[in-house]
């Protein structure tokens, strides 16, 4: 069989398959996807329900699109990262308005204050805080690429752009938190951190 | 490529070569093999802020067997369809045993009248497929 590379689509037979209603097709797609396009939103919304509702909607556009679905025009994968990142955008857009005011905390828990995994926790957090104040694209790019393992090609493609505007997003993106967790560099970042200018 | 390049390969996409772009990816590992006391500084700096964004991956937890189940109840539903549109071939078919199997039918009845013992063997196998185990009912109730 003659492929694409760039065009060829890993899941096209069972978006296939799934819109024409077979359910295992449909099962496979969730169980391949749906962590992925939670952990996407999770990391543009930061808060966990939220991404559960964006993950949801995403794939009942997916349902809605597969009977229809057209091989070769965009990666589905891509596609649905494109539709939750959109899905995203309108909901940061509602809420910025309002001011997330637990953002920054990180209270102690003295019960726990020893516990290793505790600390690990605590860190994510405080990164996960940093990535949550980096401008909305900039978040997107950063995701994509460092989190969800996408190639610049496929991150540029659900980003609506091109590869050079996403090597921008990307440099910003990481100077930007380099910056931002610039105290905590040692903590964070292990020995490599330590005595960097991070 | 150059120092500029890589620089700017690394500072966008970090230190990992498996996530640089894949066409300049070979050019850049030889670049950096060729440099290394050039680049280790970058490389080190950027290979930090890496392992900072994988920490937040403990963040996000895994999405729920419920939302799974609610995402399937939406999934596009099967259509019980036996033929293809447009396959006359196989509509003849069918047609054709419909029919054979009507002749046969009337014929055996004639030839062999319903006796008393094959009434009750026939209400024995009707009772015994139209019962319901409580897995099927289970998984009746699943479905709807």
């Amino acid at each position: 069989m003659n492929r694409n590379i760039e065009t060829y689509d890993p899941d096209g037979e069972l978006v296939r398959q799934a819109g024409a209603g077979d359910r295992g097709a449909a099962t496979a797609l969730v169980r391949k996807h749906l962590g992925r396009i939670k952990g996407v939103a999770q990391r543009m919304l930061g808060d966990p329900a939220e991404a559960e509702d964006v993950a949801q909607e995403v794939f009942l556009r997916a349902w809605r699109e597969a009977p229809k679905w057209k091989p070769g025009q965009a990666k589905f994968e891509t596609w649905m990262h494109r539709v939750a990142l959109n899905l995203c955008y309108d909901r940061l857009r509602r809420r910025r308005e309002t001011p997330d005011a637990e953002a920054g905390l990180m209270v102690a828990d003295p019960a726990q204050g020893a516990d290793e995994a505790w600390l690990a926790r605590q860190r994510a957090a405080r990164v996960s805080e940093a990535m949550r104040k980096l401008p909305e694209r900039q978040r997107a790019a950063i995701t994509l690429c460092h989190l969800q393992e996408m190639s610049n090609i496929d991150a540029a493609a659900a980003l609506e752009v091109s590869v050079e505007a996403l090597e921008s997003l990307l440099s910003r993106g990481r100077r930007a938190l380099k910056a931002a967790l610039a105290d905590v560099a040692g903590d964070l970042m292990g020995p490599l951190g330590e005595g960097e200018a991070v | 490529m150059d120092l500029n390049r890589f620089s700017a390969i690394v500072e966008a996409y970090g230190a990992d070569p498996q996530r640089w772009p894949e066409a300049e990816r070979a050019q850049a590992q030889a670049f950096a093999a060729g440099n290394a006391a050039a680049v280790s500084g970058l490389l080190a700096e950027e290979g930090a802020l890496d392992l900072a964004i994988a920490a937040s991956e403990r963040d996000v937890a895994d999405p729920s067997e419920l939302l799974a189940a609610r995402i399937l109840k939406h999934a596009p539903k099967g259509e019980a369809r036996v033929f293809a549109p447009g396959d006359r071939r196989s509509v003849y078919a069918l047609a054709a045993c419909a029919v054979f199997g009507l002749v046969v039918g009337f014929a055996g009845s004639r030839a062999f009248p319903t006796s008393g013992a094959d009434e009750a063997s026939d209400t024995i196998i009707a009772a015994t497929f139209q019962s319901e185990t409580p897995d099927e009912l289970a998984w009746l109730g699943e479905e709807g």
